[in-house]
C-alpha cells in the first residue's frame, strides 16, 4: 500500500508541474489573442473595438502571479475559462466537440494495432528466420520511423486524391445528420480509415518487435521444452504458454499508448482535418487562444498520468516484487 | 507480408465499396450552400450573437440588419431598415425615419424603441461589439439617442462630426424585448435568434454544418426568393475548392490560385467568379519612425522600384489592376481625382528613376551595392511577412529584387498572424505589407492613413487598420476637420480633393493594387447573382460589411 501512496504522491507533484507549466509555457509565445481574433474578422475595428475585445476576453494587466492562483484554483475546480477563438463557449464545451473524435480513433487505433503487432510478433518469434521474421519486424519499424505527417500526407495523396477511395479531411460527410443511423455510422467509418490507417502504421512497429523479441526469450525457457516432451498442441504451447506470459511488458506500453493517443495523434489529425483534440490543439496555438491549450495539455497529462498509475497498480498485482522494491 | 497489407486493406476496400453510395448529398431544393469568409473551423459552437466578435454566418448583416446600407459598388446608400434620414440644427442632428411595417422574426412588429433600446445597450455595456461603439462608445460623438415617436430616431450629436452616419447606419437592429431580459449579453450565444433579416430560423445545428432558413415575416414581402442557408464546416481552403469545383457550393468568398484554369473552365455553365477591386488598396508599408523611411524621397523611390504588375500577375493571376498615387480603390469613385496620374507619377516601375532621385538626395551606395543612411548604416531592414498569406509569400522575391535594384536590402522574416498583427499595430517593424484599409467612409480612409488623431507611439498599440506606418501631417488633420465638420457634399468634395493631394505629394505609405472581394458563385440551381454585367453590389459572403444583403435578397431559386 505504502507504494502506491509512494507513487500517488510522486503523480501529484507531477500534475503540478505540469499545471505550472503549461501556465507558463503559453505565455512566452510571442504574439497577441486578440490580433488573431481580428484576423477573421476583416480589418474593421477602431481603437474603441479592440479595447472591447479585450474587456469581452478578461484581457486584463494583472500581475503574473495573481493570474497564476486565479489559475490554479480554477483548473482544481476544473474550470478552464472560456476560449479566445470560440468565444463566448467555455474551453469544456470546445474540447467536448473533439474528444469524442480523438478517443474513437485513438481506440480503434490501439485496438487494432496493438491485436495485430502481438499477432505478427507471435508468428515472427514461432517460426525464427522465416520470410515473416525476417522482413516484417523490420519493415513495420523502418515505416514507423517515418514522421507521421508524412505519411499521412502520403496516404491524402495515393489514397484520397489520386485514386479517390477515401474521403482525405473531416469526419463524416458534411451535411449528415449525426444519429445512429447506417448512412451516418458508414460516412464515420469512411472518413476514419485513413487517419486510422496512418495511426496504425505509425504504432504497430513496437508492438511487433516487442512482441517477437520477448516471445523469443520465452520460448527458450525451460517450461516449453516440458510442455513440448508432454506433447501438448504447438498451437496451445505457442498461444498459453509462450505468448501469454510474453505479453506482460506490453502492459507498460498499454499506458504510454493511451498517453499517444491524445498527443501523439495531433499531426495526424491536422493533415487529415479530423476534427480531434489534436486538431483543435493546433488551432489554439495558432490563435494564441491560451484557455483552449492550457485546457487541451492539462486533458493531455491527466491522461497520461492516469494511466500510468493504473499500470503501476495492475504492475502490483501482476508482480509483486515491484512494491517491495 | 502480403498477407498483412491484405489484412489491412481488406476491410478498408469493404468500407469503400458499400460507402460510395453515401459520398454525395444531394443539396436540398432551394436551400443555397454558402462558405462564408473568415468561417473555417472545423466544428460549429452555437453562437449568434451580433455583439461578439465571432458569430455564425450570417448573423450580422443576415439574421439582424443595419438601418441603411452602403453599396460600395453602386456608391449608393440605400435604406434598408431606415427609409429616409435627413440631418438637422446644422449637422448636430440625424434623424432616421423607419420603414413601416417591419416585424421581427417572432411577429412582434419592429419600433424605434429597438434602435434606441440597441445603442443603449451598446453604450452601457463594456465588451460588445459593434460599428455604433464609434458613436456612442466611451470616447463616441453621440449625445444621446431617442425616439419621439414608433417611427422616429434622432441621434443628437455632441459637435459636428458627419462621417459619424456610416457608423450608425451599420449598427444592426436587436430586439429589445429579447434582449432586455439577456443577463451578460456578452457573453450570450443566442440560440435561437430573433431578428428583422431574411434569414433568421436556426432549423438544423451540428457540429460540422448549421442551416439558417428564411423569416416568416420579412418585411419586404415576398423576399427572400430561396428557402435557406446551409453552412457545411470546410475547415481549410482545399476543401472549399474541391467543394466549388464538384458544384456542392453555391456561394464563396475564396481565394483559389489560378481560379480560371484550375475550376472555373472545368465547368463553364455554372461556375463564375468576380472578383471586384472595390475595396481596399493593398498597402507596402515602411515605417516611418525609421531613418531613411522618415523622408518622403526614400518613400517614393521605393515605390518607383516596385514592380506592380508582375506582383499581380504572380499573387491573383492578373486579377487586378495597380494602384494610383490616391490610395483609394474604385470603391471611392465618387470621390476620387478625375485623373490621378496629374497628381504623381511615383506608382509607375522606373528603378531608374528611383535610383536617381536616392544619388540626388545623397544617400550614397556603398561598396557592396547597399546605400547607406545619412548616419553611414547600411540599408538593410528586415521585410515581416505573415505566414500563411500564400499571395505575399509568393511576391515577396519580387519585391526583395526590385529594392536590391536601388541599394535597399530586405531580410524576410516570417511571423505567426498573431505575432505579425502585433507588430503592425505597436509600430515594431521595418517594412512590412497590410491587406488595406476598409472603411466605409474615404474620410475614415485618410484619417488612417495621415491623421495625427491615428498616431501612437512606438510599442503602443494604435487601432487596427489606423496609421501603422505612423506618419502624421497638420494640414491633413485641418482638412479632416474640415470635412467631419460639415454636412454640405460639395464642400465635403473639395476637400477631399486636397486630402489626395496630399497624399500624392507625401506618399505616407505605398499603394500596391486594388485588393479583389473574393466571390465565386454555382448559377445551376441560383439565379440573379452579382457579376460584372450586373454589379449591383459587392457579393461577398462576409458579415462585417452590410452588402451582402442586397445579394441575399436578390438571388432567387431557379
Amino acid at each position: 500500500m505504502s507504494f502506491i501512496l509512494r507513487r500517488l504522491g510522486f503523480y501529484l507533484l507531477a500534475f503540478w508541474a505540469a499545471l505550472t507549466l503549461d501556465f507558463i509555457l503559453p505565455r512566452l509565445l510571442p504574439g497577441d489573442p486578440v490580433a488573431s481574433l481580428i484576423a477573421g474578422m476583416g480589418s474593421r475595428l477602431n481603437a474603441a473595438q479592440i479595447t472591447a475585445l479585450r474587456e469581452a476576453l478578461g484581457l486584463i494587466d494583472e500581475p503574473l502571479i495573481i493570474q497564476y492562483f486565479t489559475y490554479l484554483s480554477h483548473a482544481l475546480r476544473g474550470d478552464f475559462g472560456i476560449s479566445y477563438s470560440s468565444f463566448p463557449a467555455p474551453v469544456s464545451a470546445v474540447i467536448g466537440t473533439g474528444l469524442m473524435w480523438t478517443v474513437l480513433l485513438g481506440l480503434c487505433a490501439l485496438i487494432v494495432s496493438f491485436i495485430l503487432g502481438h499477432i505478427i510478433g507471435i508468428f515472427a518469434a514461432w517460426w525464427r528466420g522465416s520470410l515473416l521474421d525476417k522482413i516484417a519486424p523490420a519493415l513495420l519499424n523502418f515505416i514507423g520511423a517515418f514522421p507521421p505527417f508524412f505519411l499521412a500526407l502520403l496516404a491524402v495523396y495515393v489514397l484520397g486524391l489520386t485514386l479517390q477511395w477515401f474521403p482525405t479531411s473531416h469526419a463524416y460527410e458534411s451535411g449528415l445528420e449525426p444519429g445512429l443511423n447506417f448512412e451516418f455510422l458508414a460516412s464515420v467509418l469512411h472518413h476514419m480509415v485513413l487517419p486510422l490507417f496512418v495511426v496504425i502504421l505509425v504504432t504497430i512497429g513496437p508492438w511487433t518487435q516487442g512482441m517477437r523479441n520477448v516471445m523469443i526469450g520465452v520460448l527458450a525457457e525451460d517450461y516449453i521444452t516440458m510442455a513440448e516432451a508432454k506433447g501438448l498442441r504447438q498451437n496451445r504451447i505457442m498461444l498459453n504458454y509462450a505468448a501469454r506470459n510474453a505479453m506482460l511488458p506490453s502492459v507498460t506500453g498499454f499506458g504510454i499508448f493511451l498517453g499517444f493517443i491524445l498527443s501523439g495523434q495531433v499531426l495526424i489529425e491536422q493533415v487529415f482535418a479530423y476534427p480531434g483534440l489534436g486538431f483543435l490543439l493546433v488551432r489554439a496555438v495558432g490563435s494564441r487562444d491560451y484557455p483552449l491549450v492550457q485546457g487541451l495539455f492539462i486533458m493531455i497529462t491527466i491522461a497520461v498520468l492516469v494511466a500510468n498509475f493504473m499500470v503501476d497498480i495492475l504492475y502490483t498485482r501482476l508482480d509483486p516484487r515491484v512494491s517491495r522494491g | 507480408m502480403k498477407k498483412i497489407t491484405g489484412l489491412l486493406l481488406a476491410p478498408m476496400l469493404l468500407a469503400a465499396s458499400t460507402l460510395a453510395i453515401s459520398a454525395a448529398e444531394p443539396a436540398k431544393t432551394g436551400v443555397m450552400v454558402v462558405s462564408p469568409s473568415s468561417q473555417s473551423q472545423p466544428t460549429y459552437l452555437r453562437n449568434f450573437n451580433p455583439f461578439n466578435a465571432t458569430p455564425l454566418f450570417p448573423t450580422t448583416n443576415g439574421i439582424y440588419e443595419p438601418m441603411m446600407i452602403d453599396n460600395k459598388v453602386t456608391g449608393e446608400t440605400v435604406p434598408w431598415l431606415a427609409r429616409a434620414f435627413k440631418w438637422e440644427d446644422g449637422g448636430k442632428k440625424l434623424v432616421f425615419t423607419l420603414q413601416d411595417n417591419v416585424k421581427w422574426s417572432d411577429g412582434e412588429p419592429m419600433t424605434a424603441s429597438d434602435v434606441v433600446f440597441t445603442f443603449d445597450l451598446l453604450a452601457k455595456t463594456n465588451g460588445l461589439q459593434g460599428a455604433g461603439l464609434q458613436a456612442v462608445g466611451k470616447s463616441g460623438y453621440v449625445k444621446s439617442v431617442e425616439a419621439p415617436d414608433d417611427k422616429t430616431v434622432v441621434f443628437t450629436f455632441d459637435h459636428v462630426h458627419s462621417p459619424g452616419f456610416y457608423d450608425i447606419i451599420a449598427q444592426n437592429i436587436v430586439p429589445e424585448h429579447i434582449w432586455k431580459d439577456v443577463e451578460d449579453p456578452v457573453k450570450f450565444t443566442n440560440d435561437n435568434p430573433v431578428g428583422t433579416g431574411p434569414f433568421t430560423e436556426v432549423t438544423a445545428f451540428q457540429s460540422q454544418s448549421y442551416q439558417v432558413d428564411k423569416n416568416p415575416y420579412y418585411w419586404q414581402t415576398g423576399k427572400p426568393y430561396y428557402n435557406g442557408m446551409r453552412m457545411p464546416a470546410f475547415g481549410g481552403n482545399d476543401a472549399v475548392s474541391v467543394a466549388f469545383a464538384n458544384g456542392t457550393l453555391d456561394w464563396a468568398a475564396q481565394f483559389f490560385p489560378n481560379m480560371q484554369k484550375a475550376i472555373i473552365d472545368k465547368n463553364p455553365e455554372d461556375l463564375h467568379f468576380w472578383w471586384p477591386t472595390v475595396g481596399a488598396d493593398v498597402l507596402f508599408m515602411l515605417n516611418t519612425k525609421i531613418t531613411p523611411f522618415d523622408d518622403v524621397v526614400v518613400r517614393k523611390a521605393v515605390s518607383l522600384a516596385l514592380n506592380r504588375k508582375q506582383m499581380i500577375q504572380i499573387a491573383l493571376q492578373g486579377q487586378s489592376s495597380e494602384s494610383d498615387v490616391t490610395a483609394l480603390s474604385s470603391g471611392y469613385s465618387a470621390w476620387k481625382v478625375k485623373d490621378p496620374s496629374t497628381l504623381g507619377d511615383w506608382v509607375d516601375f522606373d528603378p531608374a528613376r528611383a535610383n536617381k532621385m536616392l544619388d540626388e538626395a545623397g544617400y550614397k551606395m556603398g561598396p557592396d551595392g547597399i546605400r547607406l543612411t545619412p548616419d553611414g548604416e547600411p540599408m538593410v531592414f528586415d521585410f515581416t511577412m505573415v505566414n500563411g498569406f500564400t499571395d505575399w509569400i509568393a511576391v515577396t522575391p519580387v519585391i526583395s529584387q526590385n529594392l536590391k535594384k536601388i541599394g535597399i536590402k530586405l531580410e524576410v522574416v516570417m511571423a505567426d498572424v498573431p505575432v505579425a498583427f502585433g507588430n503592425w499595430i505597436n509600430g515594431e517593424y521595418d517594412v512590412s505589407m497590410f491587406f488595406g484599409i476598409d472603411a466605409s467612409s474615404p474620410y475614415t480612409y485618410y484619417r488612417n492613413v495621415m491623421s495625427a488623431k491615428t498616431v501612437a507611439p512606438i510599442g503602443s498599440p494604435t487601432g487596427f487598420a489606423e496609421n501603422f506606418w505612423r506618419y502624421s501631417s497638420d494640414k491633413a488633420d485641418q482638412l479632416l476637420d474640415e470635412f467631419a465638420g460639415t454636412v454640405d457634399h460639395d464642400k465635403q468634395f473639395a476637400v477631399m480633393q486636397e486630402l489626395q493631394k496630399i497624399m500624392a505629394d507625401e506618399a505616407p505609405v505605398i499603394p500596391m493594387w486594388h485588393a479583389p472581394m473574393f466571390y465565386e458563385y454555382n448559377s445551376a440551381r441560383f439565379t440573379g447573382w452579382a457579376d460584372a454585367d450586373n454589379a449591383y453590389t459587392a457579393p461577398m459572403p462576409r458579415q462585417t460589411t452590410s452588402d451582402q444583403l442586397l445579394l441575399m435578397t436578390t438571388v432567387k431559386a431557379k
